[in-house]
């Protein structure tokens, strides 16, 4: 799985990170290192930067309000995702853009972004999805857990 | 073709460094490079250092001491480009190159103050400066008469920094030297040397020759002489041919299954005749080494009748061993040794036995040279499913040919 994502602080655009009061989510790992803003899977509003429709959103991180009519949660299996049991939700493909990940308390390195869903509910609210896989030996070795994002263009 | 200045250069916590030049959010991140299975720490950043992480560390230690570090799966493919680039750089400024490791190479230094129009530690300075621009990694560099002394210069320069050993300054920095920072000095040679109070380089470099020799045999004495500036052991441009060529490793975990270590067996068999193709020679005698918790088990020695790399010929130079091989301890590690090894060009053709590769190694070779490792393999591999499933379950090794050592 993946509890938190963190992008480079120069990455997302001024406008957005006021607009989401993102500074209070900036970490620094070292001095002379790049800010960078945390996406926490357990922060009050859990939100996802993600690339939809050719520019850059800050959206909600699945949902957890009973009256929406998106589904509750905050990742999205694959195999159910092909299943088609969340057909009906019309998910659409996104990338979410992260630099680093966090899982089980290992950070690790995202190169080029993951695979996640947008799901609009009743009232046309958007939610994305982080959208899981079985691990590989290697990511189940280095964090300990038996699931794993989907890596853009790479397999770790 | 001597020359009165050897350069030494080597790059700064370099997996990570190779890293940090494409992806540049790593910059000034602790960060840690894993291994094959993702368990263990085998590079890290001086970030990471600063918190207790060691090399060979757990990650589950090593996450625990620096909670915000980052980790990242090894690429030793990537690795070796980067440590061709900086050969290539080097070879520029440099007469003579000698690639010693992935990341660290002597070279002649005479040509660096023509080359750069600098005086010497102002040249040494732009090399470091050109190397971080051009490859993008960080190194030290040491400078001086011979090749231990300029080692232990870029040793001690660490991290980006660049040491001029000289007939002025060559004493005190002798004296800041423990012994055992000398390559070539492990812990049983510094503790016998301690015993006859010799504790720094200085120490080393005053004792008497002859007493040096006698505890540390005619390599210790290279090293007394080294210490003093003669170089007593040339930069060397091109490797010398190899005495044995290995391949094998882990097993995955401890087994018994014979099927199992069969299978391994002869997926170590296919990689030795890749290395064996690669380096252009056959094998006389192949040998095979058991281990059981990294301590060897048994080993067994076989000649071929004719100089080989044919998979039949080996394979049937394995298999009796194997079956000799005692089957009371579980297996952790195997070794296939091919040794006594001869150039591909100059043997002689037998008119009795069949020739060293068959049509079918050949065509095997071909194919996977287009299509990928092990697209083409035994299938007696078959059992080790997890590496085939995977592509992530694999064992890479960082096999760079050309270079002096590991």
């Amino acid at each position: 799985m993946c509890t938190a994502i963190t992008l480079a602080w120069r990455e997302i655009p001024r406008k957005l990170i006021r607009r989401f009061q993102l500074e209070e989510r900036v970490i620094q790992r070292s001095e002379t290192a790049d800010k960078e803003i945390l996406f926490l899977q357990r922060h009050r509003q859990p939100l996802l930067p993600v690339f939809y429709q050719g520019e850059l959103h800050i959206l909600p991180w699945g949902n957890r309000q009973r009256n929406s009519s998106a589904p509750l949660a905050w990742w999205c299996d694959v195999a159910t995702l092909q299943s088609g049991a969340w057909a009906q939700y019309h998910p659409e493909p996104v990338e979410i853009l992260a630099n680093f990940g966090l899982e089980r308390g290992v950070w690790f390195l995202i190169r080029e972004g993951l695979q996640g869903v947008l799901i609009h509910d009743q009232r046309e609210q958007p939610s994305v999805y982080l959208l899981l896989q079985p691990a590989s030996h290697y990511y189940q070795v280095m964090t300990g857990y038996h699931r794993e994002p989907v890596f853009l263009g790479e397999q770790i | 073709m001597g020359t009165t200045l050897i350069g030494h250069i080597d790059s700064d916590c370099f997996y990570v460094s190779c890293e940090r030049v494409r992806s540049y959010t790593l910059r000034s991140v602790p960060c840690g490079v894993l291994g094959n299975q993702g368990a263990c720490v085998i590079a890290k950043s001086y970030e990471l250092k600063s918190y207790g992480v060691k090399t060979g560390h757990p990650i589950w230690e090593a996450k625990k001491l620096c909670p915000h570090a980052v980790f990242v799966k090894r690429d030793f493919r990537w690795y070796e480009v980067i440590s061709r680039r900086l050969l290539e750089l080097l070879k520029m400024v440099s007469p003579r190159v000698e690639y010693y490791s992935i990341d660290e190479m002597f070279f002649d230094a005479g040509e660096l103050q023509r080359y750069f129009q600098l005086p010497l530690q102002e040249a040494t300075r732009a090399l470091q400066t050109l190397v971080q621009d051009e490859v993008g990694v960080p190194v030290s560099i040491g400078i001086a008469p011979s090749r231990s002394l300029a080692k232990l210069g870029s040793d001690a320069a660490k991290p980006f920094g660049v040491h001029i050993v000289n007939r002025e300054n060559c004493e005190a920095f002798l004296r800041s030297q423990p012994v055992g920072e000398l390559c070539g000095i492990g812990r049983r040679s510094e503790r016998k040397l301690q015993d006859r109070n010799i504790h720094t380089c200085w120490d080393f470099r005053q004792a008497d020759r002859l007493l040096i020799r006698d505890l540390l045999t005619i390599k210790g004495e290279a090293l007394w002489w080294e210490l003093r500036g003669d170089s007593v052991t040339p930069i060397q441009t091109s490797r010398p041919p190899h005495k044995a060529i290995a391949r094998g490793g882990s097993c995955g975990g401890k087994t018994s299954d014979p099927e199992r270590i069969r299978a391994w067996a002869v997926r170590n068999i296919e990689r030795l005749i890749e290395a064996l193709d690669h380096h252009r020679v056959y094998a006389r005698h192949i040998s095979l080494q058991i281990d059981a918790n990294k301590t060897a088990l048994w080993l067994g020695r076989t000649p071929l009748a004719v100089p080989s790399a044919s998979f039949r010929t080996i394979y049937d130079a394995v298999m009796p061993m194997l079956a000799a091989a005692p089957q009371d301890h579980l297996v952790s590690h195997m070794h296939i040794i091919a040794e006594n090894l001869v150039w591909r060009d100059r043997i002689q053709k037998s008119l009795f036995f069949e020739d060293a590769q068959s049509p079918l190694d050949q065509i095997k070779r071909n194919i996977n040279q287009k299509l990928g490792r092990f697209a083409i393999r035994s299938a007696e591999t078959l059992p080790l499913h997890e590496i085939y499933h995977d592509t992530t379950h694999n064992y890479d090794i960082c096999d760079i040919s050309g270079k002096m050592c590991f």
